[in-house]
């Protein structure tokens, strides 16, 4: 019952969440120009009815027509263009997703089990390194070295095996050193614990300890993070994706802001694939919230 | 030197200090940013014109753009402006997330809720889609107050998540039998404040701003990365064409500027302020790590 009442305190949140950026969405973006003298001047001017009419007209008319408008292509609605996007970005999320839990785990047990040695250095260092770098300068560096000394990986490919492997490694650095952090916290707070004790007393071999006692016990607290680790991977995306220039979803939905130095909101913006395109990733943020709900119910039923 | 990430992220601080305060004035930092349209430079024993960019040199340590303007100059020039605006939004940031944590202690009420449900809307956004979205509004691009807008912007996005931290440990503290202590002595909320809440979380506290102080940062420079400016002015910049025009001076502008040089596999000009960047997120999470340890020992 009570997981029940947290997933759906989950969705109603996401589902504020959304409607809050629907409504920021759609806020007028006209400006009215007009000169004064030689000087172009706009009196932009928020006006609440003005706002709450132009709401209403839009779904009015969404309702009418079926579908959310058109985008800057002609003939392609915004629903198509959304789908396209995110499908593309889709796979590299899932699995940018998984590769940073699982290899995120054995990195952290790694760094825990060379915190008793001499090279603890490259262990915690070496991810906390790597978590303070910040992203855009990671993709930088990793990038540069591509172009200049591995002519034969196709950087910028939008097909092929390149265009989802290279994504999904470059998302998924930061993920895992965030999740191995998580990992070795968690063993280093059981350490001395009763249960390790009688579990070592009782002859248990070292991996054996760790695999099956204290990371069974730590996971629970792991799985709390996987929301915050899509969060990350989301905002990995965008900058994987605007500097490769590849149009996924993170890209799709800076296209559709239309944002531009002169006016702000050029006449290309497209409210329809913003809305869908968030949607899709509040979708996405809900299902890793309930996955990591019901995962931690089972394995930490207490 | 036991206590290894506070040394060193004290020495960078101090250098970052340093810079900020009396690099401009160095003999090798060009103030004024001073463009240098051609230069005379000797090769293989003749004198040749040269255009920008020049290599590095002795006179360009890290060579200079594409209007000969020193990049070290640049960056050097820049620190202060940068340093004090990611401070800026880290301090507004920790102005409104402790007093809302505060009051909402006891876990229950209105601002409970509220804070509650902000950190949970933020949370499921990165913050920079978030504060990108609410950026490019017209009724901040338009606004005077363009600046003070952002600075909001970018401390609330991530506000109710310090709010939540404080929370939890006011809560935390509240059964602690020094504050039934406190409390049975019949003390003003005003002193309890002061004397028992401020001085056992203010550790923790510092601790966090540090690492926050990288946050801003990095936020910064995404929000470069897709050319988001904070403070800009809307200029015309040909005949009847209107533009933003930025207003400060930093690291993320000079890296927005560049940033078109990423997809024509020019790194040299985006490098520079990404490397900057990333030097004083891990000076500040060098010195939060450090304090963390400092603080521990002692408590």
């Amino acid at each position: 019952m009570r997981l029940r009442t947290q997933m759906l305190k989950t969705t109603v949140t996401s589902l504020l969440a959304f409607m809050f950026i629907v409504l920021i969405v759609l806020v007028p973006r006209d400006l009215n120009l007009s000169l004064d003298g030689n000087l172009v001047v706009t009196n932009y001017s928020f006006d609440l009815g003005q706002y709450v009419t132009y709401i209403r007209d839009y779904f009015a008319s969404a309702v009418q027509n079926g579908t959310l408008g058109g985008t800057r292509y002609i003939g392609q609605s915004s629903e198509a263009a959304a789908f396209e996007a995110v499908g593309k970005s889709l796979l590299v999320i899932v699995s940018a997703l998984l590769i940073g839990f699982v290899l995120g785990i054995l990195k952290g047990v790694l760094d825990y089990k060379l915190s008793k040695t001499k090279f603890s250095v490259l262990g915690h260092w070496t991810t906390w390194l790597f978590q303070s770098i910040p992203d855009f300068f990671l993709m930088l560096i990793a990038q540069w070295v591509l172009i200049k000394h591995v002519p034969a990986i196709r950087y910028f490919a939008v097909d092929g095996w390149e265009a989802f492997v290279l994504p999904s490694l470059l998302v998924s650095i930061y993920p895992i050193f965030f999740i191995a952090r998580i990992t070795s916290a968690s063993l280093l707070a059981q350490e001395g614990k009763l249960y390790i004790l009688l579990a070592k007393a009782k002859g248990l071999s070292d991996r054996k300890v760790v695999y099956k006692h204290m990371l069974r016990n730590g996971i629970a607290t792991i799985l709390t993070h996987l929301p915050g680790l899509l969060v990350f991977i989301l905002s990995n995306l965008l900058v994987v994706e605007y500097y490769r220039n590849y149009p996924g979803a993170a890209w799709r939905l800076f296209q559709a802001l239309d944002f531009n130095t002169f006016s702000g909101t050029g006449g290309n913006y497209e409210p329809g694939v913003i809305i869908y395109i968030a949607f899709s990733f509040m979708v996405l943020f809900m299902i890793v919230q309930w996955i990591s709900h019901s995962a931690r119910k089972y394995f930490d039923p207490r | 030197m036991k206590n290894f990430p506070l040394w060193i992220g004290g020495i960078l601080l101090a250098f970052f200090v340093f810079v900020m305060l009396a690099g401009p004035y160095m003999p090798f930092i060009d103030k004024d940013l001073k463009n240098e349209p051609s230069r005379w430079v000797m090769k293989d024993g003749k004198q040749k014109l040269t255009l920008p960019p020049y290599k590095p040199s002795s006179k360009n340590w890290l060579g200079s753009d594409k209007r000969g303007v020193d990049n070290l100059s640049k960056l050097v020039v820049t620190a202060k402006d940068t340093i004090l605006l990611v401070l800026a939004i880290t301090a507004a940031r920790y102005a409104i997330g402790v007093p809302l944590g505060l009051i909402a202690r006891k876990k229950k009420g209105f601002t409970h809720q509220f804070i509650t449900f902000w950190n949970q809307m933020c949370s499921y956004l990165p913050p920079v889609f978030a504060s990108a979205l609410l950026l490019a509004l017209p009724f901040f691009l338009f606004s005077q107050q363009r600046m003070g807008w952002a600075i909001l912007i970018l401390a609330s996005v991530e506000a109710g998540r310090v709010a939540i931290t404080i929370q939890q440990q006011a809560h935390k503290m509240a059964s602690e039998p020094y504050m039934e202590a406190g409390t049975a002595l019949g003390l003003r909320t005003r002193t309890l404040t002061k004397n028992y809440y401020i001085p056992v979380m203010f550790p923790e506290v510092i601790v966090n701003f540090c690492l926050d102080m990288g946050k801003v940062m990095l936020l910064l420079g995404q929000l470069a990365i897709v050319n988001i400016f904070l403070g800009h002015e809307w200029k015309e910049v040909n005949y009847y064409v209107m533009e933003f025009v930025e207003t400060g001076y930093n690291w993320a502008t000079i890296l927005s500027k560049n940033r078109a040089d990423i997809w024509l596999g020019k790194f040299q000009f985006v490098v520079y302020p990404a490397f900057a960047m990333m030097l004083l997120i891990i000076t500040f999470n060098l010195l939060g790590e450090g304090l963390r340890r400092r603080f521990q020992v002692k408590g």
